[in-house]
């Protein structure tokens, strides 16, 4: 209050001075100069940010790009084996129904950020990415093809007819004729003779060879080298929805069912522990498209047939579902028994085992048995985890695959061009390696809503 | 109250004011002000339409390089190759071939010609034929593709079509008015799609 005085006075005083306005005049003009300046920087800025969203552009779409590498990589790297787990590579578990997995994977690299959806099938692996830089957002979508051929296991014999995963032994006698492969030796020994189909060949394991006794003849010109891998039976709900009611019926004479030839009393059939024998000259023909069994025995010229025209499985369930103990013979036929698949079309008759990786079980076929058909239709045993035994003129006309084959005896397998045809059903979805970038296409930027396709727009 | 109005009626009496040396420099100093001011602001009248035709020659330019550098890059193989014309299969988002709606990525064959400074780009129907747009103007030169081969660095970007390029170099320039200055746009995209036999061995 002191000072008011002072300060009017002082106003006054410059009021009524008569001195300049030299530096309201400077203070004017820079102000002036500085909106020239601000207005120069602003359309320098202006005209800098279209280059600045080029560049944005463009690491956004590096982002996208090394969303899909992501992808890729997970899946090349991290193998799937059917629809229950498909999404596990990101993981995820299970696709929807469109077969998009649910799960949206997402990462940062550098200044930016990704987000990738993936759709993989037996072949392709679809991804879409996104990609976002600054504010920038980029989406691609890479539909990448397998590199590898179809997996071993859909056509386990597309390639051999013969198969013993652990060795392949022949002795007295013993003739394959057919395209054979082992993960082990060949020892063919006593008279024993291998001979391929024309153009085919043979192979053993990395490092193993063909071990040749006396007389024996290797007619496969180059040994191949190799390994093999089958894939195990895949019986689904066979053990429990199968037609082994038609067996039932047959042997108390109902009509509907398969038919008895011969004295029903020949036929044993235990419906609960799944164990059928026929014997005597009986006669069983099978109408149905899959049985269950744990353990079938033929013996003292019985047969078992196939309806014409059908295709019969028959699936040997494991020895731990079974109760079975350690050794024992699922298939056994001996004394002039046959089971035959006349008039079916190729690939129709097939036997199936399940087996088991700590109870070893056995196929006996002896004693100028016969498993075999015509050799223009095709018949094929897989029991990649059951030794097989050949012996005393047992023959097999088709396809055989196991654990080990034991061949002896003027034991014979022939092959059948049309075996090479048989798919092994059930076979759970091989999803292959080996992904290779495929078609690249830019999508709209935005992305789709959340209940839409990640692929809308693109 | 009345003591202001005695005290304004007095400085409006009073005849003191500015100097005229203060006037003179003050009225020189105010010219020269607004004859920059003026002078600047002819300048900004004369070129402004000038600029912002450049301006909107490079936007467009920045956008065609966008564009083919797009279609280039989602492209499957170049089926034509000068300097001035690109022949390209590529995938377009286009409900069919030379269509205007939006639609799945579609292969489509895309062609662009430049002639006289302007650029204009045909997307070829599924029956022939196409609708032509012009996509960029005012250009130095006509000369605005090259051919690479993108696996082979030491590959000059002189390549024909025959040879499967798979990496195309774009380059816009935008003249000044007085022939110094100009502006060049440049940038290069391999064909991410890219397919092509090789030569017969």
């Amino acid at each position: 209050m002191m000072r008011l005085p002072h300060h009017s006075a002082s106003l006054r005083r410059r009021l009524r001075s008569e001195r300049a306005f030299a530096v309201p005049t400077v203070l004017v003009s820079m102000v002036a100069a500085f909106g020239l300046a601000s207005a120069a920087v602003v359309a320098s800025v202006s005209s800098q940010q279209g280059s600045v969203r080029d560049q944005n552009t463009k690491s956004a779409l590096a982002a996208a790009d090394a969303g899909v590498s992501n992808a890729m990589l997970r899946y090349n790297r991290l193998s799937t084996t059917g629809a229950g787990d498909i999404c596990a590579p990101i993981g995820g578990t299970a696709a929807n129904a469109d077969g998009w997995c649910p799960i949206q994977a997402a990462g940062t690299i550098d200044r930016g950020s990704y987000a990738y959806w993936v759709r993989p099938t037996e072949t392709e692996l679809q991804v879409v990415a996104t990609g976002t830089v600054d504010g920038v957002t980029r989406r691609v979508e890479v539909v990448a093809q397998s590199a590898q051929s179809p997996p071993q296991g859909t056509q386990p014999f597309a390639d051999f007819s013969v198969i013993g995963l652990d060795f392949l032994n022949q002795e007295s006698n013993a003739r394959i004729t057919a395209n054979a492969a082992t993960n082990g030796d060949i020892t063919l020994d006593s008279n024993a003779q291998l001979t391929c189909e024309p153009g085919g060949g043979a192979q053993v394991g990395d490092g193993r060879d063909v071990i040749e006794g006396s007389n024996a003849h290797f007619n496969c010109g180059t040994l191949l080298e190799g390994s093999l891998s089958l894939p195990p039976v895949n019986q689904g709900d066979v053990a429990t929805v199968n037609d082994n009611d038609r067996i039932t019926m047959a042997k108390a004479g109902q009509s509907g069912g398969d038919t008895i030839s011969g004295n029903k009393n020949s036929v044993t059939w235990d419906p609960t522990a799944r164990r059928l024998e026929t014997r005597a000259n009986v006669s069983l023909t099978l109408g149905g498209a899959n049985y269950s069994l744990c353990t079938l025995e033929l013996s003292s010229n019985s047969n078992l047939f196939v309806v014409g025209g059908q295709a019969v499985r028959i699936y040997f369930d494991s020895p731990e579902a079974c109760g079975l103990a350690p050794g024992t013979a699922q298939l056994r036929m001996d004394s002039n028994t046959s089971l035959e698949a006349t008039g079916s079309e190729p690939g129709d008759l097939a036997l199936l085992f399940v087996g088991s990786d700590s109870i070893p079980t056995s196929i006996e076929l002896a004693s100028n048995t016969q498993a075999n058909g015509p050799c223009e239709q095709s018949f094929v045993v897989y029991a990649p985890r059951t030794d097989i035994d050949l012996a005393s003129n047992a023959h097999i006309c088709g396809a055989i695959a196991g654990k080990s084959i034991n061949a002896a005896s003027n034991a014979t397998v022939t092959t059948s061009s049309l075996a090479s045809e048989f798919e092994l059903p059930n076979t759970e979805t091989q999803y292959f390696l080996g992904y290779e970038p495929g078609t690249f296409v830019e999508c709209s930027a935005t992305p789709p809503a959340p209940t839409s396709a990640p692929d809308e727009g693109c | 109250m009345a003591r202001l109005v005695r005290a304004l009626g007095r400085r409006i009496a009073d005849e003191r004011g500015f100097t005229l040396p203060e006037l003179l420099v003050a009225t020189i100093i105010a010219l020269m002000v607004a004859a920059g001011g003026m002078l600047v602001l002819q300048i900004a009248v004369r070129t402004q339409p000038q600029v912002s035709e450049r301006a909107a020659q490079i936007q467009q330019g920045r956008t065609l390089m966008e564009t083919i550098s797009r279609e280039l890059r989602q492209g499957e193989s170049v089926e034509a190759a000068t300097e001035s014309s690109l022949e390209v299969m590529t995938y377009v988002n286009s409900s069919f071939c030379g269509s205007t709606e939006t639609g799945p990525a579609t292969l489509c064959r895309v062609t662009y010609t430049c002639a006289e400074g302007s650029c204009s780009r045909t997307e070829h129907g599924d029956s022939g034929g196409g609708t032509t747009t012009q996509v960029a103007a005012g250009l130095l030169d006509s000369s605005v593709f090259s051919y690479c081969d993108a696996t082979d660095t030491g590959t000059a970007c002189d390549l024909t079509a025959a040879s499967y390029p798979t990496y195309v170099g774009l380059e816009l320039a935008y003249p000044s008015d007085d022939g110094e200055e100009a502006i060049t746009l440049a940038d290069g995209v391999a064909l991410r799609n890219h397919f092509a036999p090789g030569p017969e061995t």
